[in-house]
């Protein structure tokens, strides 16, 4: 069914794997397993090293419409990647260089299957700086792109899109075009690359990208704020951007969520006070810079409420206090069906939190929360135990539906997907479904490329 | 041709105009001399109260099949929304209404026919800012989206796309549709809001927009540094960018220039200094910060071949610059035939500026030109005579080839509209093309708005 020897003459041999036993890693991503999919049965493995070889692979699909899956690093949440019907996965693994760092026009060229880490490195080592940082760091450029990937340093510098400024894409009908450039301004027709951006791999394969750069921060600091209750701090939130600053990041932990994380690690978190604590990221153009935002901030947060004002200056100090952060994830996998990411405005998120006290309380189960709190972006945990009881998904439709009436969306940073198709109809209206729809057909006449995903 | 009696019957009798006499100023805009178009013969002009009226218009458009021109504050200068073909020329100016400055959530939301002017005073009222300044004060937010407005701030806080947050849109056939809201992560399906943005009024009606404001910011601080040479001032542009400080405004302009525009308004240009003058514009946290910002900036154009650094911080002696930069084009606006818009990677300005020079020389002519030399972007100015010699053409076209090798577009701001069609497929490949018309057919199958425009 899969023309295994068409592909073999396009990579060559040793690029396409036919043996169950080895493409294991290729047959899911990092969703939960209580949410997610069953791969399908025939699935084949191709590794294209160009975008010629991929053009051909998708002339080929075509010819035979068979669905093509294309895969980064495998580090999405919604099954994304994941290959559910019979067709070719491509792996974008061997388009691993970065072609240049362009310290003139501030820009970085890098293919598609390069990492976030080998990314940051290549840049650090030019001394300057990509300033989101989705997460994951073994998530590749490609895979960021498709998803318009978010993160904690949105605050400041906002997402992925916003530093996206080219992109090659081999198209579902295997033309490979052009879009955009090192520019930073290009009004010419309409915006191609901007659709492609978070189209989640429906409309199109990207082989290489131009993204933006900056120079690299003198200093950084990084400040635990301690409330005694979790409205003080959320309320807090508004007042610090009204101020001038624009921390890179605005996180909000619970006290509880952060020492089971601590514990997990075993570490020690360093904030003692208090039952709910904003997590300030701080960066400047000169120490001395970052300590006047500091002292403003620490002011500000004072002037609302805070109770302690932790100020974190060293590498190592701060460092520890993002990991226990960022670790949050991995010590409540264990005990979790599933994670949200629910958007509001940001205003509305301390209305969202008690609207998920209240969905707690009525299910009578514990939803642990971390907060991107600058953005109103937000991940509220659902036990397992609610999946054993038959109301998961119960509690996901009510957390949606509360997220919506407020003037939010069902994902901020993690997208659609396989799993979330169904809950597309709790805010998309029937006409903009059909242009989606529409669209892609414009762009994938024969409906192979990643089936399934992003739209209904 | 059209129902006159069922427009009037949707907004009123007095909000439709068939006297020609009384609709002279909706069928021009700003369009330079060398390239304006001639309206058509049959045009009514009608002025709806709000979305629901503009959409029963276009369902009428699609049910009689006239053509409808959607119109904001007509400061197009590619001519846009003239009505080239018979048909109905929609103007949003009754969609007037700042709707709401949300201090809380740093968001306006306001109705597509709110000017700029309008938009600036209701939010600095509000004591927070709307960073970019695309010009002049009278354009609309409506036309400020649908054409991605850019201008003389991009270089620290971009162009006008990323501030949108949220879009009403009536689309062709008349659904009223919203996209995104007062959200700062948005990943639910195919970006649809990032798809109308820079459209070009093609592919749907704006009738609301919802924009994120930032607090106001210290300062501005204006620099005006001078050089000896055109390349030592644009090499120092990367070295500005590359020191952490981003300046809100980069300025490249030749001083022969401004001195001929200070005479022409009767008034002297402060510096006497070196042939070419970056303006270099700086705001920061506070007056410090400004400071500091000032003197890093002049240090590094010194270290960079600066021969004098005037630094303003009046606001008089500040907008005395400004505002003999911004007349640049009144000179000689009866002798201009067109401004280009070009775009080159940033670090490319030089060498592009040289080819213009080069040209001017071969042609015997004079091309003045200004550049955002912070964003690659720039004006090259054609003079009448050489189109009244025939050449004008020609040498658009030897400038635009020289932009689109060094990865250019032919334009970044201005956009395409009806004026730029001809050449746009020296920098869209033939399959993008296609792609873009299927998209228009797939949001207007029946072709009637804003035809002619953007895409070919």
């Amino acid at each position: 069914m899969i023309d295994v020897a068409g592909l073999k003459r396009i990579v060559g041999e040793d690029w396409v794997i036919t043996e169950r036993g080895q493409m294991q890693t290729y047959l899911y991503d990092e969703t939960t397993p209580d949410q997610r999919l069953k791969p399908a049965e025939h699935v084949v493995v191709v590794k294209p090293a160009t975008a010629q070889e991929i053009s051909e692979i998708m002339k080929l699909a075509n010819r035979d419409k068979t669905p093509v899956y294309p895969r980064g690093a495998g580090t999405g949440l919604v099954c994304g990647a994941m290959p559910t019907q019979d067709g070719i996965v491509i792996s974008m693994e061997r388009f691993d260089k970065i072609e240049e760092v362009d310290t003139e026009n501030l820009m970085v060229v890098a293919q598609a299957g390069v990492t976030l880490a080998q990314l940051l490195k290549a840049v650090e080592d030019a001394n300057l700086l990509f300033p989101p940082h989705p997460g994951d760091e073994g998530a590749q450029v490609g895979g960021m792109i498709a998803a318009n990937a978010g993160g904690s340093r949105a605050v400041k510098y906002g997402v992925v899109r916003q530093y996206v400024k080219g992109l090659e894409v081999v198209l579902p009908t295997g033309e490979i075009t052009t879009m955009g450039g090192k520019l930073l301004k290009n009004n010419t027709g309409l915006d191609l690359m901007h659709l492609m951006i978070d189209s989640e791999g429906i409309l199109g394969i990207i082989t290489k990208a131009t993204m933006r750069l900056y120079p690299r921060f003198s200093g950084t600091a990084t400040l635990v704020v301690s409330f005694e209750d979790r409205q003080k701090a959320i309320n807090t939130v508004p007042k610090i951007l009204q101020s001038g600053v624009i921390p890179m990041a605005i996180e909000y932990v619970d006290h509880e969520v952060i020492l089971f994380s601590a514990e997990n690690l075993g570490m020690k978190w360093p904030a003692e006070k208090g039952k709910a604590h904003l997590l300030l990221i701080l960066a400047g153009v000169s120490e001395d810079d970052v300590y006047a935002q500091a002292e403003k901030m620490s002011e500000v947060c004072q002037a609302n409420g805070a109770i302690d004002v932790l100020i974190a200056e060293r590498q190592q100090e701060q460092a520890d206090i993002l990991k226990m952060r960022s670790e949050i994830y991995s010590a409540m996998k264990p005990k979790i069906a599933g994670d949200s990411d629910i958007t509001v405005p940001p205003a509305s998120l301390g209305k969202m939190l008690d609207a998920l006290d209240e969905i707690a309380k009525k299910y009578n189960t514990k939803i642990a929360t971390i907060a991107h709190a600058g953005d109103g972006n937000f991940h509220p945990y659902m036990l397992k135990e609610l999946v054993e009881r038959g109301v998961a998904e119960d509690v996901k439709k009510e957390i949606y539906k509360a997220a919506v009436q407020l003037g939010g969306v069902i994902t901020g940073e993690h997208g659609v997907g396989k799993i979330r198709l169904k809950y597309l109809e709790l805010l998309m209206d029937p006409k903009q479904e059909e242009i989606m729809r529409g669209i892609k057909k414009v762009f994938d006449p024969n409906g192979i490329l990643n089936p399934g995903t992003a739209i209904r | 041709m059209f129902d006159v009696e069922r427009l009037k019957a949707i907004v009123g009798d007095d909000w439709v105009v068939t006297d020609r006499g009384q609709m002279e100023r909706y069928l021009v805009d700003e369009t330079y001399t060398g390239l304006v178009m001639k309206a058509a013969e049959h045009v009514v002009v009608v002025k709806p109260a709000n979305a629901e009226e503009v959409s029963r218009i276009m369902r009428l458009a699609n049910e009689e099949s006239f053509v409808v021109y959607p119109r904001g504050g007509g400061t197009g200068v590619c001519a846009g929304s003239i009505p080239t073909r018979d048909g109905v020329v929609l103007s949003l100016e009754r969609l007037d209404k700042v709707l709401e400055v949300d201090k809380e959530n740093l968001m306006v939301v306001a109705e597509a026919g709110v000017t700029l002017g309008q938009l600036l005073q209701a939010v600095e009222s509000e004591d927070l800012l709307f960073p970019p300044h695309p010009g002049d004060e009278g354009a609309q937010l409506g036309g400020l989206v649908a054409c991605n407005a850019g201008g003389t701030r991009a270089v620290k806080y971009g162009v006008v796309r990323n501030y949108v947050k949220g879009l009403e849109v009536v689309l062709p056939t008349g659904e009223i549709v919203s996209m995104g809201g007062k959200l700062l992560k948005n990943n639910t399906g195919l970006d649809l809001m990032h798809l109308l943005i820079d459209s070009e009024g093609i592919l749907g009606i704006i009738t609301k927009v919802t924009l994120r404001l930032y607090p106001k910011f210290a300062g501005p601080a204006t620099l005006v540094v001078s050089f000896d040479e055109r390349h030592a001032a644009i090499r120092s542009v990367p070295r500005i960018l590359q020191s952490g400080v981003i300046p809100m405004a980069i300025e490249y302009v030749d001083r022969d220039l401004m001195e001929d525009t200070a005479r022409y308004l009767g008034t002297t240009w402060p510096v006497t200094k070196g042939k070419s003058h970056l303006i270099v514009i700086v705001t920061g946290t506070d007056d410090d910060d400004v400071y500091d910002q000032c003197q890093k900036v002049a240090e590094i154009c010194e270290k960079n071949g600066a021969v004098d650094t005037l630094i303003a911080e009046s606001r008089e002696e500040q907008a005395h610059i400004l505002h003999i930069r911004s007349e640049e084009s009144m000179t000689y606006k009866a002798q201009l035939a067109e401004i280009l818009d070009v775009t080159v990677p940033p670090a490319a300005v030089g060498d592009m500026m040289d080819t213009v020079d080069k040209l001017a020389a071969e042609y015997h002519t004079r091309i003045p030109m200004v550049a955002h030399a912070g964003d690659g972007n720039f004006h090259p100015h054609l003079m009448l005579e050489l189109k009244e010699r025939g050449l004008s053409r020609e040498v658009k076209k030897k400038i635009y080839a020289r932009a689109v090798e060094l990865g250019g577009v032919i334009s970044g701001e201005h956009g395409i509209g009806k004026t730029r069609l001809a050449e746009l497929d020296m920098c869209i490949d033939p399959k993008s093309m296609e792609l873009m018309r299927g998209l228009k057919r797939l949001f207007d199958p029946n072709g009637v708005l804003s035809p002619d425009s953007a895409i070919k």
